[in-house]
């Protein structure tokens, strides 16, 4: 009822004939009327073959018809409806089918049971089509009464039902709600979508799978967990993390630094639930082994969550860590440097198991440090890393372990009649890791140790502050507040 | 034309004059044939035992240093081999040197009690009692307080502000420049000289038939001959690993930091090598 009197409010509003105005109602009024007829259930329509020969259908290419389906496929473009849940497929569906126009009309009550035909008010059919993608469309001569306005609306229709997921593409009551809230003046993206979503909630469901690609929602085979990360993937938090320097006469590092405080904040107001992209910031204050505190790096973050495929996300990472803002201090230390990362993560997320995997790589880059009156360049080269991520979750309880590697062209210290070439080396290193995940919060500790590298590397070998730390590795903790 | 040829003529003969008075034998006032080139010791560090600080700020850039039993100066100029051809060409085949004592010790003492030895193994300003470098394990001292040849430890020669040696024999050598032999490694030559810079550039300061320089440091000092180690190491096997300050009687020296006093090596570059050996140059001959 409502989707027929907005059919009549909008073509009034355009003014056309009231001879106009009854067809449309009429026809409408027909769409309305045969979705109640209980339909669903039958996957076919017509005669039951591909319906090319349908009472001597002949193809179209020209006339009114043709031009109406131009004048669709502008429309649902001008709507920009292939990002609304469900009618992805539409614009190519209208835009592809092949039309087919019937020597003669064809009553309704000739159709084969559980067949859509759409008929005027003596019974005659306006079009017929399938529910099935690239099903052709078959006009009758009763349609060549409908005006321009009309055969946008059938072309749509139709259209709706071969590329409606097939739970409703068979609906009549659905797809003419949705051909109303499609054709009617008032129409926009957001009153389509809201539609669409309240026809078919299911498709805002986390049991449904959007495809950005296609369009189509489906199933989801693996659904993502409800406490999974990606489901909150804004944070706002603090960690202190405090670096093993050993200064034993045998065992030492070069790193002036104790201990490291970051403030982060990571917002991911892009994208969407299943998509998100997002910019996270992070501030440094860095303790020295004189017990000052001064600015460290300043680190500027996007990541996203790219692509999911049979459970498994992957994601794009890339973070630029800036010196700019450190203090004199630390810019005179071998880890004033910016660094430059970036990779992919592959990560699976069960409801009681975790994994995942990153792929980094690391810029080169120079630092200097002058000592005394002698400066001296250190020299990073890139690093390529892999990490391993993997543990269990019991409830808000998260415990696993994690382990990574390091593989870099070289370390280099220069200045002076000094000069020191590692080679290329590797550094293995891992830890423990636990956490609390409540709904809106979480905190956890972790530790990072070095297992074994060649040349005796360690992470100062690597000059990246903030990512693997200094020293021999580190232990940390992180309180964090979901957004 | 007349009067061109008239100064050609002057021309001619002033460089003949300075000609002759370069080589000692000229007209008026005599000119040295030499510059002297000295340079700062820049890479210096205290290694003190029991500290494993590599960082620590008051192990260099210090006025002065003490060096005694568990404290120790690492000391070497860096860019040496930037001027390993102008030393092999120096005006009297001499390489030196210069530590400046202070703080009640005297230049005896300090010539008593100090040995420099050379180093054998690379170091930098993050050198500690127990490590030449923190990089790896290769940067730990075999032996802990520096790796050194003990067998090339060398003592100083006192120089007093007036040039001479007194511990040095009465018989007097030719003086250098006098008799233009510049393959004859004469007596120790006097050559004081004043860095005022706050900089490490080198000197190019004229040394005169005087005794002493025209910049004189005004205070006792003890110099070591270390062109045998020069010809070794940067010259010989292209290594500058700089040398070890040892004494196990407490001395006090001036440091690096020190403007005039700082332990300075120092050699005298003939003014014709420096002169020809500059494109275009032009100067003096």
């Amino acid at each position: 009822m409502n989707t027929k009197s907005l059919f009549l409010k909008s073509q009034a509003r355009k003014g056309l004939f009231p001879v106009a105005l009854i067809i449309a109602s009429t026809f409408l009024a027909l769409i309305i009327a045969t979705s109640t007829d209980g339909w669903a259930g039958t996957t076919n329509v017509g005669n039951g073959d591909d319906g090319a020969d349908l009472e001597g259908s002949v193809p179209i290419d020209n006339g009114p018809i043709v031009e109406a389906r131009k004048k669709a496929v502008d429309k649902l473009l001008k709507l920009d409806v292939e990002g609304i849940p469900g009618l992805g497929k539409l614009i190519p569906e209208v835009r592809r089918t092949p039309l087919f126009i019937s020597k003669r009309d064809v009553p309704a009550d000739e159709a084969n049971e559980g067949s859509r035909y759409h008929s005027d008010m003596s019974g005659m059919l306006f079009a017929s089509t399938f529910t099935e993608p690239n099903a052709p469309t078959t006009f009758y001569p009763a349609a060549k009464t409908l005006n321009e306005d009309q055969l946008i609306a059938l072309h749509i229709h139709e259209g709706l039902h071969r590329s409606l997921p097939s739970t409703v593409a068979e609906d009549e009551n659905i797809v003419s709600q949705i051909t109303v809230a499609i054709t009617s003046p008032e129409s926009s993206n957001d009153r389509i979508k809201a539609k669409i979503l309240k026809l078919m909630p299911e498709l805002d469901s986390p049991r449904m799978t959007f495809s950005p690609a296609d369009g189509t929602m489906a199933a989801e085979k693996y659904p993502i967990p409800e406490n999974a990360k990606v489901k909150r993937p804004s944070i706002l938090g603090y960690s202190y993390k405090v670096f093993n320097n050993p200064q034993s006469a045998q065992d030492s590092s070069i790193s002036p630094l104790t201990s490291m405080q970051t403030v982060q904040s990571f917002l991911y107001p892009f994208g969407n639930d299943k998509n998100p992209l997002g910019i996270g910031i992070e501030l440094s204050f860095l303790n020295r082994v004189d017990s000052s505190t001064q600015m460290g790096p300043l680190n500027l973050s996007g990541r996203m969550r790219i692509w999911s495929s049979r459970g498994f996300d992957v994601g794009a990472w890339a973070v630029v860590s800036l010196n700019t803002l450190s203090a004199e201090e630390m810019k005179n230390t071998p880890y004033g440097r910016d660094v430059f990362s970036g990779g992919l993560s592959m990560q699976k997320d069960l409801q009681y198991f975790y994994i995942e995997n990153l792929l980094g790589l690391t810029s080169q880059g120079t630092s200097s440090q002058q000592i005394g009156t002698v400066p001296y360049t250190y020299s990073y080269g890139s690093v390529v890393s892999a990490t391993v991520r993997a543990g269990g979750k019991l409830g808000m309880f998260h415990m696993g372990v994690f382990g990574e590697i390091f593989l870099a062209d070289y370390y280099r210290v220069s200045g002076g009649a000094f000069q020191f070439d590692s080679g290329r080396y590797e550094i293995t290193s891992g830890g423990p890791e636990f956490t609390i995940e409540g709904n809106s919060w979480s905190v956890g500790i972790y530790g990072r140790f070095i297992l074994n590298s060649t040349k005796d590397a360690n992470f100062d070998y690597l000059g990246n502050v903030m990512g693997q730390g200094v020293g021999q590795g580190s232990i940390g903790g992180t309180v964090a507040i979901k957004l | 034309m007349k009067m061109l040829n008239s100064v050609r003529g002057a021309v001619l003969f002033l460089s003949f004059a300075q000609f002759f008075s370069a080589c000692g034998s000229g007209l008026g006032e005599p000119k040295v044939p030499y510059y002297i080139e000295s340079y700062n010791m820049d890479g210096t560090k205290l290694i003190v035992n029991g500290s494993s600080n590599q960082n620590d700020p008051g192990t260099y850039s210090q006025t002065q240093y003490t060096i005694k039993s568990g404290q120790r100066l690492l000391v070497r100029f860096e860019n040496l081999s930037r001027h390993v051809d102008s030393i092999k060409n120096s005006w009297d085949n001499e390489l030196h040197l210069r530590i400046v004592p202070t703080q009640g010790t005297d230049a005896g003492t300090l010539k008593n009690f100090l040995k420099l030895c050379p180093l054998t193994k690379n170091w930098m300003m993050l050198a500690t009692w127990y490590k030449a470098h923190p990089f790896n394990k290769q940067g730990v001292w075999f032996n802990p307080g520096g790796d050194f040849d003990s067998g090339s430890c060398i003592k100083g020669q006192v120089e007093m502000p007036d040039g001479t040696n007194p511990d040095a024999s009465p018989s007097p050598s030719p003086s250098p420049g006098v008799d233009g032999n510049l393959l004859a490694r004469p007596k120790p030559s006097p050559s004081f000289y004043r860095h005022t810079g706050e900089n490490n550039r080198g000197g190019h300061i004229p040394g005169t038939y005087s005794g002493k320089d025209e910049a004189v440091i005004d205070l006792p000092s003890v110099i070591f001959d270390i062109k045998l180690w020069f010809q070794s190491n940067p010259e010989g096997r292209s290594v500058n690993y700089g040398f070890i300050l040892i004494s196990e009687n407490p001395v006090t020296i001036f440091g690096d930091k020190s403007d005039s006093y700082s332990p300075r090596i120092y050699w005298k570059k003939p003014k014709a090598y420096y002169t020809i050996g500059r494109r275009g140059g032009g100067g003096e001959f």
